[in-house]
């Protein structure tokens, strides 16, 4: 090449490195022992498999594998973001056997690693990385959901604190967390962003109330949480008082790319012409190119995670990257789930065979996938994220 | 994971991409419809950078450029086969072209004195016989029908290179559509506001973009599995091209939207990238057919990834 320089560098490369596929490989043993072949996620009707994430995540916790990329002395193994990004993968793929822990590993702890006090973090990372302990995250109201800064639940200063009163919803393993992260109004002038701040609350203190919002998602996903007269003290705040909003934009950012849908989705697809057996054979040929597609688009969502990561990795933070990425893995879930709908046909709508797993994991599947677009922030809200780094003022 | 090119790569391909914008950009489509003969000079320029040396099957990093020169050629809808030079067994001075054997081949610039090398997704490559006159229709300048020689059967891995090539050209042509269209609704004034004022508009946009970043992730991916070559990479090859051909649908349905009628114009370069992704989009599939085949292929082989379908007795 003429204009090139003549050296030898890094070219693309997309293989797993060593120290990622012996992960890789080391996390399916542990499922395989430790997993039922069944599970279908810690939220169903069924005690045992709520018993089962328990137990896994403390099977992971030995081996310093729940919060891997956390440093050593908080109880990780300083894993990298590539280990890390195996690790979400193989948990969504096998229907999250980390249960609820997944939150705390992934933006709580790491919250309180960055603005905790030494004593917080005492208190709360051990228990986090050692998988005993579940989290919930106040944030949502019934009047503040999208437009999140607006939430009324409020912290009136009294004698040695203040007394909370409010009400969450949508909140997530409220009835099984033992604390809650949670977001209060703790001043009404300025702006509506700046006034919040952050508690961390056990569950257990007087005044917090919880209550089960039956759902098409299953059990423990959606719940209520009212709050009246719950005392909260200075110990409790994370950060400064009134600077929760930038707490919580910070402790999202944590989230770069939340959970591995993707993961879920290729498994499945992948699974789908052997579960079918001789009726793979018979499908509409119509059926298979959107299949055939659907593999395609999970791969371009695993790549797009994957730029999130490394560009991350490198410094440069760009929520052009991270919303794109969203918008096209929460999609990519819900075409997921029509597709493989169809494959299965009628047993779509549910079977009497509990030996069909596939069937069951589909169906469960789809159900979730509904909710995609709107848990953790709607598309919307991505899009018009995207948008402002596309079209910056003329956007607004 | 590494999902950069070598800065090597990416470097030709800066001076590719300014010496086409130097020479004029998208103006020289419009040079080589009115006077067919410039594609000779657009040859000559990328020579003399050094273009046609590239030997992509025998080195990554000129791969690399070989694709970076591709993605370069897209954003100015350059009326030259550089795809089809550089998969050739000699970009001095071959080219090959990608043919449907079920179907009539049709190449676009099979006029131009390339030594030309016909072949398809199976292996198949043939020499050509006889060249037809250029159609010279608005989507169809320079496209020719070919009467092929002989086939004979060999390995994919050229046609595969082909095939990722011609993505990259493609990507290079809705990267450079998604932009001049952010621009446009940044610029245009209606009702008091820009257009991208509009949520309807912002969405609309949102699609674009991330169809057009996934395609650029996985045009990295394809080019990688291409390095390596083997079955897979015809797989991964289709797979690209299925995912650029759905995304110029989108980006190119919204680009011409939101261009109003000037999108259409002669003086637009919008209308010049449309028309001239046409025949990468078409020849020698369209997008169902590239979905036909790409399920071919995944029943014959695999689909690489962490969770792809292991079979045991094929
Ligand atoms: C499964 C699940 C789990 C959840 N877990 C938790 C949890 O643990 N803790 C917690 O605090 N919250 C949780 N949430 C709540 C979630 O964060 C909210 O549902 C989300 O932010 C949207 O708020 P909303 O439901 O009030 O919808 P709204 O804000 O009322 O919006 C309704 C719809 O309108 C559209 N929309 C809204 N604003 C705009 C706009 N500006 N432009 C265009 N369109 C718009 C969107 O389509 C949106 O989905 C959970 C939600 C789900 C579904």
């Amino acid at each position: 090449m003429r204009h090139g320089v003549a050296m030898r560098e890094g070219i693309v490369d997309f293989a797993d490195t060593a120290e990622e596929s012996e992960l890789r490989s080391e996390l399916r043993s542990l499922l395989d022992e430790h997993v039922p072949e069944a599970y279908l996620g810690a939220f169903t009707h069924n005690e045992n498999d709520l018993a089962v994430a328990q137990n896994f995540c403390k099977v992971l916790a030995q081996r310093r594998l729940l919060a891997l990329a956390w440093p050593e002395e908080f109880g990780g193994r300083a894993g990298n973001s590539g280990e890390l990004t195996v690790l979400r993968e193989e948990m969504w793929a096998r229907h999250e056997p980390r249960g609820a822990q997944y939150m705390g590993v992934n933006w709580i702890g790491p919250a309180i690693m960055r603005f905790g006090t030494p004593a917080q973090q005492e208190l709360h990372l051990p228990p986090i990385s050692a998988g005993e302990v579940i989290w919930c995250q106040g944030f949502s109201e019934p009047d503040s959901g999208s437009d999140l800064a607006s939430l009324k639940t409020a912290a009136r200063p009294v004698k040695g604190g203040w007394e909370v009163n409010g009400q969450k919803v949508w909140t997530s393993y409220a009835t099984m967390a033992e604390w809650i992260f949670l977001l209060a109004r703790t001043s009404n002038t300025g702006p509506k962003q700046q006034g919040i701040t952050v508690f961390l609350v056990p569950m257990s203190r007087p005044g917090i109330e919880v209550r089960p919002i039956p759902a098409m998602l299953g059990p423990h996903h959606l719940n209520e949480v009212f709050l009246s007269g719950v005392q909260v003290t200075e110990a409790d705040v994370l950060g400064t008082v009134g600077q929760g909003w930038q707490v919580v934009r910070e402790a999202l950012a944590f989230e770069r790319v939340g959970i591995a849908r993707y993961a879920r989705c290729e498994r499945l697809l992948n699974e789908a012409p052997d579960a079918l057996g001789d009726r793979w054979a018979r499908l509409p040929g119509a059926l298979k190119h959107r299949w055939v597609k659907a593999l395609v688009h999970t791969r371009q969502a695993r790549l797009l995670a994957h730029r999130v990561v490394e560009r991350h990795d490198t410094g440069v933070v760009d929520p052009r990257d991270s919303a794109a990425y969203r918008i096209a893995v929460t999609r990519l879930d819900q075409e997921v789930g029509e597709v493989l709908m169809d494959v299965i046909g009628s047993d779509a709508v549910g079977t009497d065979d509990e030996t069909d797993l596939f069937s069951r994991a589909v169906e469960d599947h789809w159900r979730y996938a509904q909710a995609s677009t709107v848990a953790s922030g709607s598309i919307e809200m991505q899009r018009v994220l995207l948008s402002r780094a596309l079209l910056g003022e003329a956007a607004r | 994971m590494r999902s950069a090119m070598s800065a090597e790569a990416e470097s030709f391909g800066r001076v590719v991409d300014e010496a086409i914008r130097s020479a004029g950009g998208v103006a020289l489509a419009q040079h080589a419809d009115a006077e067919p003969a410039e594609r000779d000079k657009i040859a000559a320029m990328l020579g003399n950078l050094g273009v046609w040396d590239l030997e992509p099957a025998a080195d990554p990093v000129q791969a690399e450029a070989a694709a970076a020169v591709c993605r370069a050629a897209g954003r100015y809808a350059l009326p030259y086969p550089v795809a089809e030079r550089l998969s050739s067994a000699d970009p001095a001075r071959a080219a090959l072209a990608l043919v449907d054997r079920d179907a009539p081949a049709r190449v676009a610039h099979l006029d131009l004195d390339l030594d030309w090398q016909l072949c398809d997704s199976r292996g198949f490559v043939a020499p050509v016989a006889t060249v037809g006159a250029a159609f010279g229709g608005k989507l169809s300048r320079f496209v020719c029908s070919a009467n092929p020689g002989a086939w004979t059967h060999t390995q994919t891995d050229q046609a595969a290179r082909l095939i990722t090539l011609q993505g990259w050209t493609l990507l290079g042509l809705v990267e450079q559509a998604s932009q001049l269209t952010y621009r446009y609704v940044q610029e245009r004034i209606q009702f008091g506001h820009p257009l991208a004022h509009f949520q309807a508009i912002q969405f609309t946009l949102t699609d674009v973009a991330v169809a057009v970043d996934g395609l650029a992730e996985l045009a990295k991916y394809a080019l990688w599995s291409s390095i390596k070559g083997g079955p897979a990479a015809m797989v991964d090859a289709v797979a690209l091209r299925l995912a650029a051909t759905e995304t110029a649908d989108t980006t190119f349905r919204a680009g011409h939207q939101l261009h109003g009628a000037i999108g259409f114009c002669d003086e637009t370069p919008i209308s010049w990238l449309s028309r001239s992704s046409q025949t990468l989009r078409r020849l020698p599939w369209g997008l169902s057919q590239t979905e036909a085949r790409l399920v071919e292929l995944v029943d014959e082989t695999t689909f690489a990834g962490p969770f792809e379908r292991v079979r045991t007795a094929l």
